[in-house]
């Protein structure tokens, strides 16, 4: 892909693509791609399908964007609604809004403040999850792992119908792990702080645990 | 053929490496997928890994990741085949493959002759199996056609050779992995073997 020029691709309007490969995609309105499509840079507004793989070095987004196929791209920036009907692999993710991931998503770095629903791995070295809506992962690992609550959603809370800003796993496994507002099962790591408002079924850490008061841990081994 | 499983926890101790960095070769695809086992135990859902297969490996990157980058090691272990060639003569003097099987097998090509990766590997995959005593010439002859029919048909995704027999009687079947297979009472298995191992066994050495 490096050195045939390849054509840009400019839709407005409501639309429908078939795919291929490009330089620059530019959707503005409503756009259905049947196929894979690839490119070097990707921005787009509004409500974008694919119905193949998608592959691109930069991907922006406003708006809503499924993906029916995998998911392969430098970063992915922007705020709305990402839906990956498959696994995704990213090199870096700084989104806002709502993420699903029906699959394995994996990442150098994860960026995201508001909710997400991730069926299978989330993988990141660096990981900094801002919670505006209820989060609901089977399993994260990797480096340093940070899960906050925002300050807004405090206040949002009493009115949200999303659910609770809340980060539900099954397993959250790294070097460096700082939770709050988290429910987990498993919480394995060297160093591990559990925040406020965390329901922990065991943590297992090897250099040093701290724990919230209004934090519940069952089960505590260092080893 | 059960092989022996590490719990990560164990792992992580033996070798000193951390969750970070077993999830970064995760996502480097220096550790295969098929590597990470979940079982269930008492203490909830674990991961377990084929042991003799992930200490190799994880002393592999660790040997190889001071003087290579990540990606550079991601490209020596990749199960893809590599483009690489040989000629007849370098196989022979360098002992990949021993000589009965380059004159059983190609004997009829000059010395220059270059083969390319999956010749080689052919070659390479028979040479083991006669060196273990498993297979004679003969069944050698069916195997690599047997290779050089379907092998292609993977496209590079990982496949397992296995060799059974019967009453006397040999055959062989290329399946993916991870696949169950099973048999009647009266099929022995004489050798099931990993291609994505041998590939790599065989790029550790001619690279």
């Amino acid at each position: 892909m490096s050195e045939t020029v390849l054509p840009d691709l400019r839709l407005v309007g409501t639309s429908t693509a078939a795919g291929g490969r490009y330089n620059r995609v530019k959707i503005t309105g409503e756009c259905e791609v049947s196929g894979d499509l690839a490119c070097r840079k990707m921005s787009a507004m509004g409500n974008i399908s694919v119905e193949g793989t998608l592959s691109s070095d930069e991907l922006s987004l406003t708006g809503e964007a499924v993906i029916r196929g995998t998911v392969r791209a430098g970063t992915i920036r922007g705020r709305g609604e990402l839906r990956f009907a498959n696994a995704a692999r990213v090199d870096k993710v700084d989104f806002t809004g709502n993420v699903s991931v029906r699959g394995d998503l994996e990442a150098e770095r994860f960026l995201l403040s508001g909710a997400c629903s991730i069926d299978g791995l989330l993988n990141a070295d660096l990981l900094e999850i801002r919670l505006y809506g209820p989060c609901r992962v089977k399993e994260i690992g990797g480096e340093s792992l940070v899960v906050k609550r925002s300050r807004v959603s405090k206040l949002m809370g009493l009115v949200n119908a999303g659910g609770p800003a809340m980060l539900t796993a099954d397993v959250i496994e790294g070097d460096s792990v700082e939770l709050s507002n988290t429910e987990a099962g498993v919480v394995r790591g060297n160093r591990v702080v559990i925040g406020p408002d965390c329901a922990i079924g065991k943590v297992e850490y090897r250099t040093s645990l701290a724990v919230h008061k209004s934090a519940v841990v069952k089960e505590r081994v260092r080893i | 053929m059960e092989r022996e499983l590490i719990s990560k926890k164990d792992l992580l101790d033996q070798t000193g490496i951390s969750y970070g960095q077993l999830y970064r070769w995760k996502r480097k695809q220096l550790i295969p997928e098929e590597w990470f086992i979940r079982k269930s135990t008492f203490t909830g859902q674990e991961t377990f890994f084929p042991k003799d297969l992930i200490l190799a490996r994880i002393d592999k990157i660790l040997n190889m990741k001071d003087d290579l980058s990540l990606d550079q090691v991601a490209g020596k272990l990749s199960p893809s085949l590599p483009d690489y060639e040989m000629r007849k003569c370098d196989l022979m003097k360098r002992n990949i493959v021993s000589n009965v099987v380059l004159q059983r097998f190609a004997g009829q090509d000059p010395d220059p002759t270059v083969y390319a990766f999956e010749m080689i590997l052919y070659l390479y995959v028979i040479d083991s199996l006669l060196q273990a005593g498993d297979m004679s010439l003969e069944e050698g002859e069916r195997l690599l056609a047997a290779m050089r029919d379907h092998f292609p048909n993977f496209e590079g995704k990982p496949c397992e050779l296995i060799f059974l027999r019967k009453m006397g009687v040999s055959s062989f079947a290329l399946v993916s992995v991870p696949s169950q297979v099973y048999f009647d009472s009266g099929v022995k298995i004489v050798a099931r073997l990993s291609m994505t191992e041998a590939i790599e066994r065989l790029k550790s050495k001619l690279i």
